[in-house]
Order: C-alpha cells, then structure tokens, then sequence
C-alpha cells in the first residue's frame, strides 16, 4: 500500500494527538476518538433483514470504516460485528474482478463483450428452441430491489417465462404464506417502533441474539432498562436468547404446533381472548376437500378440545404448567412475536405462521403499540427486493399473482410487454427448478447475488444439475462478488459490484425501503448486476426473443427502474409512489404504505389513523374510527383464525436415523460465510463447523469434546467436529452451515421435503444417525 | 518534502509521548481508518457468557484486574445499554 504525502502526515498528526492525549496504560482510551475527523455518508447495511442504518467513511476512494448512525429512526446507531468489518470484505483481496468462461474444463478470463455475447446467444438459442420455459433466474434477497424488479420484467415479460426465482424461498416463503392467508397480503403491519412498547415478547424458532442482534439489543434493552418486558422463548435448542426467558418451552422439534393450539386452548378456557376484536375483525376457517370452508367461534372452540395442554405436553415434551404460563403472559401483553427459520423451514412452515398469527387475533394484541406478530428476515432485501416486487414464480410486483388474468394484464400494459406474454401458471418453484435443470429440461439458469451449490438442502443432485458434465448440460451463468461452491459449477462467471460500489434500495422487515448510494468503484472490472441486466436484456432484443425496445428504450439507471416500480405500486396495498428518489436520499428510509410525496410513511398497516390507505384510494374506510383495525387486504376485512393440523416433519426419527438434525446460524457468520469467513477475525473467532451435541447422547455414543463426528441421513454425510454442550435438546443435534469444505456441508445430509403451501424445505429438521469418525 | 519535514518532528514526538502505548484496535493503519474495528475477547472465563451482559465497562472504563480501558464516547446511549458480544468476538474462538 503506497502512503501518500497526505496520509503520511495525516498519519503522524494523529499519533502525535494521540501521544498528548496521554494514550497510556492508565487512561481509558477512547475508541471512538480515532473515528473522529472522518467525513460519513449515509448508507445501510447489507446482511439481515434488521436494516441497520449505518455510517460510512471513504478515504482516497476506500471504505476505511463503518459505525452505527445514531441518526436512525429504529436502529438508532446500533450494529453488530458482521456489519463493523464490512469494509475488510469490500476490499478483501480476492474479489472477482474479471469474467470468466469456462473452456476445456477450466475458467479463464474474457472480456465482458466475449461473455456476453455468449450468454445470450445460449439463452437466445434455447428460447427459440425449446421455448421460454426452457430459461430460468435465479435471484436472491440481496440484488438491490431495482435489479430484482428488472430481471423479474425481463424474463416475465420480455421472455415469458414465470421461471423466476430466488433464495427467499429457502428462507421466509413460508411467512409469506401465513401473512397472505391470515390477512389478504404479504408482510407485517407492525413496526421496530413496537419492540419499545412491548410488554411480552414471544420468541418462537428464532435465535435473535446471533441472527438479529440490533434486534435483540432492543429487546434487552425493553427488558433490562424500559417497559422490563417479559420473555417467552419456544425453541428446541437452548440458544442464546433462552438467556433472557421468563418462560422457556423446549418442544421436541416439529411437535410446536399443538403447543401453539393448546395456548390458544389455554386463552380461550380463561377468558382471556378479546371477544369484540373477534367479533369485528376476525373469520374462522377450515380446509375441507381442499377448499377453506368457514366455520364458528365454537367449532373452534370443539376443534381445540384435542389441544388441552396436558394431551399436547405428553407428544411435544412441554410441560402443561408451562403453557399455561406462556398463554397467560401472552394474552397480558402488549406482545410482540419474533419469528424466522425455525418456523419458515418447515413442512408445515405456513400453518406455524398461521398459528402464531391466530394467538394475536384471537387475544387483540395487533394493531396496538407493543402488540404484533413481526416475522424478522435474514437477507437485506428479500422484503422489498423479492417479495414485493414478485420476483418468485408465483407472483407478480406488489400484492399481484399470475393467476389472475387482471394481474397479469396490468402489468402487460405498464411493462409494455406483448398482450398475453406472462404465463397464467406459476412457473417452477426452487426445489423443482433445480430438479428440471438436473433434467436437462432448464436449459439456462442466470444466477445472481447467491450460492445455491452451498445453500440449497439435500445438495449433491443439485450441485450435480449444475455442475456435472453431460450430454445436454445445461448452461449456467453466475455473477457474484467472490468465487464460491456456485461459481465453481458455472460455465460463465461474471464479477458483481458490492453493496456501497451500487446505488439502489434496500426494502427490509418492517416495510422501510432505504436508498444505500454509490460511493467507491468496484474492483477490476465487475460491474452492477443491473448493468449485467441491461446488457442481457439489449441483447435478447437483437436476437428477437425479447420485444425490441422492450428494457433498452426505457432504463439507464436504477432511479429509472425505481420511478416505474413506484407506478406499479400504485392503488395497490403497497402503494409507495409517495417515495421519490430525492425523499429516499434525504431521509433514512420511510415505510410503506406512503401514497403522496407529503406523507412520512405508515408506523402501522391496517390501523384506522396511521393507515393512510384506510382514509382514500381502493381500501378507504370511511366508517372506521381512529384507532381501529381494518384487515382491509380481505375481501370482507376480516383476517383469519385457521383450523390448522397439528403436521409434523416429513422425516421422524427411527432406529435406523434416530437424531435430529436442525442447522443454522452463528454471530460471526453470515449464511454461507463467503463474506465473513474472509475476515480474519470473524474467521478466528468462528474458525470451523461444529455439531452441538447433548452431554447425554454424547456419553452413550463414546463422543467426547473435539472429536469428528459423521452425520449420516438418507441424502447424504458430513463429518464435523463435536461440540458436547446443553443446548440442543437430547436426541437433537445443531449444525450451523456457514463453512463450505466438503467435509463440513451439512446441507448434503438436509431434506429437500417443502411445504406444499409456500415450497419451503424443511430445512429445520431431518433424521440423521451420528457416529465417531 | 515540505510534508516529510512536517511530518518527522511530529512522528519522533508521538513515539516520545505514547509509550506505553495503548492496545492497537484491529485493522488500524493505511488501509482502514484507525480503531475502524471492535477489538476481540480474550479468552478468559468470563467473556465465556455475556449474551445478556451490557456491565463490560465496569472493568474496561477502570481498568479492573488489568483489563484494558476503554471508553465509547461517541456510541450513541443505547448501545452502552446493551450486550457488548454484539460487537466484540472471542478472540480464539472458544464460546
């Protein structure tokens, strides 16, 4: 690194203040006085959902450090590790900087017209000979909300194929599910503002504390300093946030949805529902020959007889005493309910959605400051990129699906796309879409911002769709920022701008969409995946198989992109035309529902007052009164209790396979640890993969501290070194899946069963044998 | 040159006056600001458990026992308010 004349004296400027300052053993230094005299922009970060809003300094076109803004509304300048070393991984030496197209076997460099001119021509190829549905996108919660729109445009409706889709559906699709059957439409109607009013936090299949510090910071905080909230957590590992319970359910994995129904059972034996919020605002369905069918109070009431908490404890192995005190507290209040992959990736992943959402109807702690289900996302943008925008193979932007002719034809007209050009029939979902490429019948795969040949469950036939070679091999195309376990499977590799070297929005978990701007270049030669997009798409349109003009004559820039996303946003439930890119450069981020350029952005959905929607346009309630909850998103607006079976796994435990396997996250890392495993610090402090496995099970099975493991299921086996710890319930092992040696990916071993309602596999749970390696 | 002549004085009076010097924040120098990253736990007993603790400058604003001092002047109030594991790894990584 050269030092420049300026540094240098810059450099020894601030030793010799530090020196004065009497830097030494006996005082305190201030960790924050080095940060000082550095100029900060506004920005956000790139990991979780939370959305933190961050600082950002540039030093001679560097980004040399990264803070918490105070400034922000919800966040309020907290940040964890992973956000703090940033700058490391924008400047980790080996970022990908050049494309690369594999010949003979082998990646080597090309220039960006060479790679180019190749991807479209495959994809042109197999368009015009096997039809759209031969092509596919694959995306991911972390392409900013501009090129996700884009793609989702490009191959709707500009190839028409609905083979879109992304890795949210690994990881939230079943939240989706439950907030679209409960309540009309995708997406909370609560807001971080409630963790401060909250008086009950129920925290079910989420380890907020490593997942979501920023968030768990302020819950402690409610908990320790302000309102002393109380802490219910329902987890089958002890993780960290069990630190912080009041009251601690520890149901054998797969077996929590009776333990959710004997609260409700609880509730409603004690009076303690809300009987006028259910009697204005709430519906009763069941499912009968796979239709909902409605139902009564009281069949209900029938329905939850089989739930008692002394039936339900014998088959979860929670105490009776225990749900009694869970319901008690949650029905107390105001609750708030924490959720994320423990409920998510289930086979019965939307009925555990639903049932959390069913505790909050059924006692009226929604719509009320402290009082709301809140599902918390682990990607950037997978809200506002992916969900919102439609960018899955069921769904078109904002509250839209492709099964409903108008939806389709809306978009058609606003897009300028080809009258009938978007395919009435959801296109392949994940696991099937990986399932057709091994078929060779997915002919092109574009793969943006993700890492599915680490990532996806049950792995081996997936990575061996992607990257084995055979006669009619598919062509797979990757951009991304670092080499991976995808891009070593690819046939071009294209280098990825990073967040910070982009422009573009973030949309994260409470409807906030925040602008994170352009402020260093990207290495090398990589270029945003938007310019990738546009390039794609210009060059589909010179092969005819793309309408001319159809992307080339209407977008240069995201806030061309932005503009048009805000239109189609327009009279829906997400109406968000009121955010102009200017509004999105001054402010740290607003929330939807925002309609006008004058409005600051909705707190709360659905709530008479706060809701703009509820006072003009499509969804107006005259009638509703300040303060009111209006389910408006339903035809008769009134959300859903649902009659819900109490499904277990798709693989029980047997003599052969009698673990379970749960996996999953840790502080340090980050999903598939590409990012943060190339710092050395979080590397040092998380160097290697783990099995947390019971003391108990551990003694019976000759397994001591440190030794390998081989975890073995009907998929697959990873060998990983043992940890002997009291977290995991006995009979259940935790195996976090960040790190991608052979050796240690456990996603060989986790089934690729999904939920037949949102097609999320169930990666929370499997059978599995262990044994000393 | 007029920076290098500007610059060596103040050099030789910093190493005069900060010795002993305080501990290097991580990822100090050129390339990153200096203190730009959280330094990390040692891997003592009680930086074992601290999932809930938010009492960590009890020993690290006086220096208890030998603990490093530090201070966060500029963090906003919250965030001395809650659990320092969000920030600060363990350094070797025992948990």
């Amino acid at each position: 690194m050269k030092l420049s004349r300026r540094r240098f004296v810059q450099a020894m400027a601030v030793s010799a203040v530090a020196g004065v300052a009497g830097c030494r053993s006996d005082s305190a230094r201030d960790a924050d006085l080095d940060l000082q005299g550095l100029t900060w922009h506004k920005s956000v970060c790139r990991f979780c959902g939370t959305g933190c809003g961050v600082q950002l300094a540039v030093r001679d076109g560097r980004l040399v450090a990264l803070r918490g803004d105070p400034k922000h509304p919800t966040t309020k300048g907290l940040v964890c590790v992973k956000a703090l070393f940033l700058p490391k991984v924008v400047h980790s030496p080996d970022r990908l900087t050049t494309p690369l197209i594999r010949k003979n076997g082998k990646l080597v460099e090309a220039t960006w017209d060479e790679a180019m001119t190749l991807v479209a021509e495959r994809f042109a190829q197999a368009i015009k000979e096997h039809g759209p549905d031969s092509v596919a996108y694959y995306g991911s919660g972390q392409c900013l909300s501009e090129e996700s729109y884009l793609a989702n445009r490009l191959f709707k409706g500009g190839i028409g194929t609905n083979n879109v889709e992304g890795n949210p559906r690994l990881c939230m699709a079943s939240a989706v599910g439950g907030y679209v059957t409960t309540y009309g439409k995708d997406e909370p109607m609560g807001c971080y503002d409630d963790i401060e009013h909250a008086g009950v936090f129920f925290l079910i299949g989420s380890n907020t504390a490593e997942c979501h510090p920023v968030i768990f910071d302020q819950i402690l905080y409610n908990r320790q300093k302000g309102r002393k909230a109380k802490v219910i957590v329902l987890d089958p590992r002890r993780s960290p946030v069990r630190t912080v319970a009041d009251v601690y359910l520890s149901p054998v994995p797969g077996y929590d949805l009776a333990v959710l129904h004997a609260m409700a059972h609880e509730i409603i034996k004690n009076q303690w529902h809300d009987e006028q919020f259910i009697r204005e605002n709430v519906a009763f369905k069941t499912v009968v020959d796979g239709k909902p069918q409605q139902v009564s109070f009281e069949d209900y009431v029938k329905f939850l007889e089989q739930f008692a908490p002394e039936k339900v404890a014998e088959s979860s192995g929670v105490k009776a005493s225990e749900i009694r005190l869970a319901a008690q507290l949650f029905a107390e209040g105001p609750t708030m309910s924490f959720w994320t992959m423990g409920l998510n990736q289930r086979v019965a992943g939307v009925f555990a959605n639903n049932l959390v959402h069913n505790l909050h109807l059924l006692t009226g702690q929604i719509g009320k400051p402290g009082a709301t289900p809140f599902s918390l996302t682990g990607q950037p943008n997978a809200c506002g990129g992916v969900r919102d925008t439609g960018s899955l193979s069921h769904i078109l932007p904002y509250g839209r699906v492709v099964t409903n002719p108008e939806h389709r034809r809306q978009m058609e007209k606003l897009w300028g796309a080809p009258e009938g050009r978007i395919p009435p029939k959801p296109g392949l979902n994940t696991i099937e879409m990986f399932r057709a490429l091994g078929e060779n019948k997915i002919k092109c795969m574009l793969i943006l911002t993700t890492n599915p040949g680490h990532s996806l469950p049950n792995l081996t036939p997936y990575r061996e769709a992607m990257g084995k070679q055979r006669e009619g091999k598919p062509f797979i195309v990757v951009a991304d920022i670092f080499p991976t376990r995808t891009t070593e499977l690819a046939d071009v590799v294209l280098p990825a701008a990073m967040w910070s070297e982009k422009e573009g929005v973030f949309g994260m978990s409470e409807r906030r969409y925040q602008l994170t701007e352009k402020l260093i270049d990207p290495p090398g030669k990589a270029r945003p995946d938007f310019d990738i997009l546009l390039d794609l798409a210009a060059r589909l349109e010179k092969h005819g198989v793309v309408p001319k003009g159809y992307i080339s004559d209407k977008f240069r820039t995201p806030e061309d992109v932005w503009n048009e996303m805000r239109e189609a946003s327009r009279g829906t439930a997400y109406d968000f035309t009121g955010m102009t890119r200017e509004r999105l450069r001054k402010e740290r981020g607003l929330r939807w529902p925002c309609p006008s350029e004058d409005h600051p952005g909705t707190a709360r959905r659905f709530v008479k007052g706060e809701d703009p929607l509820l006072d003009q346009g499509p969804y107006a309630d005259p009638e509703a009164k300040p303060g009111q909850v209006r389910f408006y998103a339903q035809k008769d607006k009134r959300a859903v209790i649902w009659l819900r079976p109490a499904r277990g796994p798709a693989e029980p435990t047997d003599e052969e396979y009698p673990f379970i396997l749960s996996t999953g996250r840790v502080l340090e890392h980050w999903h598939t640890g590409t990012m943060t495993r190339r710092v050395a610090e979080l590397a040092r402090a998380q160097p290697e993969a783990f099995v947390e496995i019971h003391p108990q099970d551990a003694q019976r099975l000759g397994i001591a501290q440190g030794d390998l493991v081989r975890i073995t299921s009907r998929r697959g086996e990873a060998v990983i070194k043992a940890r002997v710890v009291p977290t995991p319930r006995p009979g259940m092992v935790f195996v976090p899946f960040h790190w991608e040696d052979d050796a240690s990916l456990i996603n060989r071993v986790t089934i690729d069963a999904y939920d037949p309602g949102s097609k999320q596999p169930e990666f929370k749970i499997c059978a599995v044998k262990l044994e000393k390696a | 040159m007029r920076a290098f002549a500007l610059g060596l004085p103040l050099l030789v009076l910093a190493l005069l006056m900060s010795v002993p010097a305080c501990e290097q924040a991580p990822g100090a120098g050129d390339e990153f600001a200096a203190g730009a990253f959280p330094p990390t736990l040692s891997d003592k007993e009680y930086h074992q458990r601290h999932w809930t603790r938010n009492d960590c400058l009890t020993c690290h604003e006086t220096g208890v026992k030998g603990a490093p001092k530090m201070k966060h002047t500029s963090l906003p109030p919250l965030a001395k308010e809650v659990k320092c594991r969000s920030c600060h790894v363990p350094a070797g990584g025992n948990r």
